[in-house]
């Protein structure tokens, strides 16, 4: 598990459109609040 | 679903959402549409991401994410991290709360009583009915 102060790790993934996103794109002016989910819907 | 109906009041503090899981487009697009939400959501197929994060459950449907929310700061610095389960979630209304300090927020180790963190959830009949449906 990744630690508080660490620099989080690479992220480059398709959304639900299959467009590739990144971490840099995906933030607001603070930043992100990433939720992994177990998906399955 | 409760974090996308905050949506709003996350932007306000400069946060934007994402949530990420191992399926593939298809079914998230039709998830998105028919449950209404807005946040993007993200397809790691591979696994890669999830492996990269540590947050892989290889003994579950061949391999799936870790229910977990973090907190990634406009450095690229995680400032959150917390690792959930399925009777156990971070409730969206304490992270804002918490988000909404002043800055720097006190880290959640030295300060456990003052972050947020995961708390029983009962998953209501709807949910039930999906799980059993899969």
């Amino acid at each position: 598990m990744m630690r508080v102060g660490e620099a989080a790790p690479a992220l480059r993934v398709l959304d639900q459109e299959e467009r590739e996103r990144t971490l840099t794109e995906l933030a607001g002016p603070r930043g992100l609040v990433l939720l992994f989910y177990r998906g399955y819907w | 679903m409760e974090f996308d109906r905050q949506a709003e009041a996350f932007e306000a503090l400069g946060y934007r959402l994402a949530a990420l899981s191992v399926d593939v487009p298809e079914r998230l697009r039709a998830a998105r549409a028919r449950i209404g939400l807005r946040m993007p959501l993200l397809c790691d197929v591979t696994r890669e991401a999830v492996k990269g994060w540590d947050l892989y459950n290889r003994r579950e449907r061949g391999g799936i994410a870790v229910p977990a929310t973090v907190v990634i700061g406009a450095d690229g610095a995680i400032r959150f991290c917390v690792r959930e389960g399925m009777a156990r979630r971070l409730r969206a209304s304490e992270l804002l709360a918490w988000l909404a300090q002043p800055w720097p927020q006190q880290p959640w180790r030295e300060q456990p009583g003052a972050v947020p963190g995961p708390r029983g959830y009962w998953p209501g009949w709807r949910a039930w009915w999906r799980a059993l449906r899969r």
